[in-house]
């Protein structure tokens, strides 16, 4: 199912262009309104702030500052936050808490309905829950509960064959717990022994075990992440979380899952009450196998590489594609990112410049080449492999049936690793391309991106983008020449604080690497996952701090984890916030 | 005796009361005039115009290549041309799918419908006469997570998006769960679950009294389709054969699609059949839709198509145009060959095919591709009626009295006062 895009806190600007009036082409009238279009409307994604030298920034005043324009003035002395609203697991989450509560695993993508989005990422914040979910929550239950009841050994914390009273509220006690991430109560535990009294009165202990899940895996209290805060005596603008929210939230961003009992200890006896405790646990649990596997699922969700499984592409140009190579290419990223994590290289410089690469066998046979041996990377040459923007798993994504695609790639970099938001294309716009002929390139086929000025205002910080990456083709591999002519993968920068030109992907990647929007942009990437919601404005200032210690760590986003963890933004919130685009 | 589920309830469940109901071939709905039926069938990315349109006009037309499916049923037919997303025609590209069955001007952001749509508030004012108030599906394809642009376009109120159900075998296991099991143990099973369903809705009211104010529409929604589940599920399904349906087909592979759609259309008209739901909506797609068509020859991405520009294209997307129609004729034929009264069900039904964009290279919002099928109770079928520029809130009005519900405008007000004229018998 598609994603749902979070509400509140996308600034997605339809600018100067959307006066209202029908347009047929863009010409004539709308030129002035185009050339202005991009220039002075391409705002950041509302979160990211200039840098400045004193502590409180400039603001932009510039009109032609083109990018950026939407860069605020902030004021840092005072300390300020916002707040979440209750959110509902995501399907992945869910999954995760299924198999950590009863060893048992489920299809998530069809048993789920799918998740709303905050950015790239799957997070249900503020997303009603449908007819349909909690349909799917219902049937979901009942399912999982079967399959339990039938390796009841397995899942009770009693001596095998203990089909007692007192064997069902242990596991009360010890399933409910962990599923309602600490927050059960004797009034509900006592309700739930209720349910399984008659239930098993009138058709045995399996099934008033069954019954128990049942209810557990479609109340609220599992369902739902819910903030809750220590009140305090009303001077503070901000309440620091529960300790069960703290680990909650630990276990939602670390392991995409539920904390485990030894982080509800560490939440009841106050370890989470400060930032040095939060960063033990962050620790412990980074070590686990689940956090691996929640960071390659942040990398796969800010490079939208799940949509893979959709891809189709031409036999006639691609006689090797098929499902299973291009899953090949999704799992070789997926290994990039558990290399990096298991070397202590998980950084901005890894990700983005690493000239390793992961084949398995079917992927080596697809490049000709050995695969690699467990362990040991293959190393390519930096014009062939340059990070993972050059990584088959991106190219392919971001390509046509047949040939590649210059403005979807170049209109993510823009939109997800720098962060600029582009306005739409105009309303009616004609969005025919000329005719491909033979001997002519896709630089050459876009022209007209260029000659047409209503065209270019926005094209001119798309296209280029996009013509760093035409070494790689449509089905991930790379190139020297399109249609017998050399591939001219030049171009510019422009809208950032590192412009300037580039001759291919290596170059474009090292200028973004040195820019500011790009540091900031990762950053806001991660929160997003980490907070499972898009920054607000009281956030911006937490996010600057941030910005600040990834910088001075070099990049490294293990460091940044733990920053995030240990942030104000993570452990606080303004309870009287009222996060925006809520239904009143 | 015809099943409603307001009976059911009557009668408390109990077994004898159930045993009156037989599966049947022919169609459930036979007494006391045949109750009206209503699909609404959307697809996406516009059409092409010249291949859509028919040539002729009023009783004197014929169907261009992208209707001829529909030729067998060509007095049924009624192609309106001139329909428009009023006030939408400046607005950015993919998004009229939020406005089309709602007539509220959607969220800028992220084009989620601002109102309820038209297929939800029938259920709302008559679905409860059926086990099931709709059923909604949808071929639609599994996508991950992102993607550009919203792609709902049911509503049950603002902001409050209602999903299809994508995968056929679970939609038959709604409507048909009856079928083959014996009624003890669906009473039993309905009575758990009721039981399951009091506990979930004694949290969610705890959980509620504990958050701000502002946020408990979270938990009213959640609250408002637990009832929904509520009246399908804890309740015994009526017993009633469905279709048979071809096993183990991967619903979540988009080389499937063409034998997803027909488990889809199988799943639909038998509901109706067995008059377990009134109202449909199905849809093929999604805005933006990236899928290839393989099967009706169109390799390249749909959506990328509507941007090419090239002849080769431009065949292409009459292809897949023509191969939607040949799904919805698929479901017309299934209806019109099942006998109902005193002739067949497709007398009693109303499909209405919709499109949010005219032209998909243009991202046009005038002059929609809107068909309907059936309602000859309520119009005067067999022709091609081209209005002047009338908004689509007029046809929401329409369709609702068709419906005999009797609204006098939907949406804003301003854009559907009272239903198109003309049309009507």
């Amino acid at each position: 199912m598609t994603g749902l895009r979070e509400f509140s806190f996308l600034r997605r600007r339809p600018g100067g262009l959307f006066s209202g009036r029908p347009l047929a082409t863009c010409t004539g009238l709308c030129l002035a309104l185009a050339l202005t279009g991009c220039q002075g409307v391409l705002g950041n994604s509302g979160e990211e702030a200039a840098l400045g030298e004193d502590g409180v920034d400039e603001v932009d005043g510039s009109e032609n500052g083109a990018l950026g324009a939407g860069k605020k003035a902030l004021n840092c002395e005072t300390p300020q936050g916002s707040r979440s609203l209750p959110r509902r697991l995501t399907q992945r989450e869910y999954r995760n808490s299924i198999e950590s509560l009863l060893g048992s695993t489920i299809d998530y993508e069809t048993v789920l309905t799918g998740d709303s989005t905050s950015g790239p990422f799957a997070t249900n914040h503020g997303s009603p829950a449908s007819t349909l979910s909690v349909e799917k929550y219902l049937l979901a239950a009942e399912e999982i509960a079967a399959a339990a009841a039938d390796n009841l050994d397995d899942v009770l914390p009693c001596e095998p064959g203990d089909r007692s009273e007192e064997c069902a509220r242990a596991f009360v006690d010890s399933f409910a717990r962990l599923a309602y991430r600490g927050t059960l109560d004797d009034t509900a535990a006592e309700l739930l022994m209720d349910s399984f009294r008659s239930a098993s009165a009138a058709d045995g202990f399996a099934s008033g075990l069954s019954l128990i899940i049942e209810k557990v895996l479609q109340s609220p209290y599992f369902l739902y992440h819910i903030e809750k805060s220590e009140p305090g005596d009303g001077s503070m603008v901000l309440e620091p979380l529960t300790g069960y929210s703290v680990a909650s939230k630990l276990a939602a961003f670390i392991w995409e899952g539920i904390p485990d009992a030894e982080l509800l200890q560490a939440a009841e006896r106050g370890d989470l009450a400060n930032a040095e405790g939060v960063r033990a646990q962050a620790l412990r649990m980074m070590k686990d196998d689940r956090a691996a596997e929640s960071f390659v699922s942040f990398i796969e969700q800010w490079f939208q590489l799940p949509q893979l499984s959709q891809v189709q592409k031409s036999q006639e140009e691609f006689p090797e594609f098929s499902p299973s190579l291009v899953n090949a290419m999704r799992q070789e990223t997926a290994t990039f990112v558990r290399w990096m994590l298991q070397n202590d290289q998980f950084s901005m410089e890894q990700l983005f410049t690493s000239n390793h690469a992961f084949p398995g066998t079917e992927l080596a046979d697809y490049y000709g080449v050995e695969p690699m041996s467990e362990g040991a990377p293959l190393e390519f040459e930096a014009e062939e492999r340059y990070g993972i923007l050059t990584h088959p798993s991106f190219t392919t994504l971001f390509s046509h049936t047949a040939e590649t695609s210059v403005i979807r790639r170049g209109a993510f970099i823009r939109d997800h690793v720098l962060c600029q938001t582009l306005p739409e294309p105009p309303a009616n716009v004609n969005t025919i391309l000329p005719e491909v002929a033979d001997g002519v390139s896709q630089r050459e086929r876009l022209q007209i991106h260029t000659e047409d000025p209503s065209c270019a205002a926005c094209h001119a910080f798309i296209d280029d983008l996009g013509f760093s990456l035409e070494h790689f083709d449509a089905l991930g591999k790379y190139r020297v020449e399109e249609h017998g002519l050399d591939i001219d993968a030049s171009g510019a920068l422009t809208g950032t604080s590192a412009d300037g030109d580039f001759s291919s992907a290596q170059g474009l990647v090292e200028r973004l690497l040195e820019s500011e929007e790009t540091t900031e942009c990762a950053v806001s990437q991660w929160t997003r996952f980490a907070q499972r919601r898009s920054a607000s404005e009281h956030d911006l200032c937490s996010q600057r701090e941030l910005v600040e210690e990834f910088l001075a760590s070099g990049g490294d986003f293990q460091s940044l984890i733990l920053s995030i963890v240990e942030s104000t933004a993570f452990r606080f919130h303004d309870p009287s916030h009222q996060p925006e685009g809520a239904i009143l | 005796m015809k099943f409603s589920r307001r009976n059911l309830l009557q009668m408390g469940g109990a077994g004898a009361a159930l045993a009156s109901f037989l599966p049947v071939l022919n169609s459930e709905a036979q007494e006391e005039g045949t109750p009206k039926r209503i699909i609404f069938y959307v697809t996406h990315n516009g059409t092409i115009a010249e291949e859509y349109h028919p040539d002729g006009a009023g009783k004197d037309f014929s169907f261009r290549r992208i209707l001829s499916p529909l030729e067998p049923y060509k007095d049924y037919v009624t192609v309106l041309g001139g329909i428009d997303l009023d006030p939408l025609l400046g607005w950015a590209p993919h998004v009229g799918h939020g406005m089309l069955l709602t007539n509220v001007e959607p969220r800028q952001e992220d084009r989620m419908g601002m109102g309820i749509s038209l297929d939800q508030f029938l259920a709302q004012s008559i679905g409860q006469e059926t086990f099931l108030p709709q059923l909604l599906t949808g071929t639609v394809p599994y996508t991950g997570v992102g993607g550009t642009y919203m792609k709902w376009q049911h509503f049950r109120g603002p902001a409050d998006p209602v999903q299809v159900e994508p995968d056929p075998y679970a939609a038959f296991d709604r409507v048909f769960a009856g079928s083959g099991s014996s009624q003890d143990g669906l009473i039993a099973l309905a009575n758990r679950r009721g039981s399951v369903i009091d506990g979930v809705r004694a949290d969610l009211n705890r959980i509620r009294g504990t958050l701000p104010q502002d946020d408990r529409f979270l938990i009213d929604a959640h609250l408002q389709s637990l009832r929904e589940v509520e009246t399908t599920y804890a309740v015994p399904p009526p017993v009633c054969d469905g279709p048979t349906l071809e096993g183990g087909i991967n619903v979540r592979s988009n080389a499937n699609i063409p034998q997803i759609s027909r488990m889809h259309n199988r799943v639909m008209h038998a509901a109706l059949r067995c008059d377990a739901t009134r109202i449909g909506s199905m849809t093929i797609g999604a805005p933006t839709n990236g899928i290839a068509h393989p099967w009706a020859n169109a390799n390249v991405s749909h959506h990328g198509l509507s941007h090419e520009g090239t002849a080769e294209a431009l065949a292409m997307l009459i292809n897949i145009n023509t191969w939607f129609f040949e799904e919805i004729a698929d479901l017309v034929g299934l209806l019109h060959s099942t006998p109902e009264g005193d002739g067949n069900m497709l007398d009693n039904t109303l499909i209405v095919y919709m499109n949010p964009l005219s032209s998909g290279q243009k991202h046009t919002k005038t002059d929609l591709p809107i068909t309907l099928i059936g309602g000859k109770w309520h119009f005067d079928t067999g022709q091609y009626v081209r209005f002047s520029n009338e908004p689509i809130g007029k046809l929401l009005v329409t369709l609702a009295h068709a419906m005999g519900v009797e609204v006098d405008s939907f949406g804003d007000a301003a854009t559907s006062q009272g239903p198109l004229s003309g049309i009507t018998i």
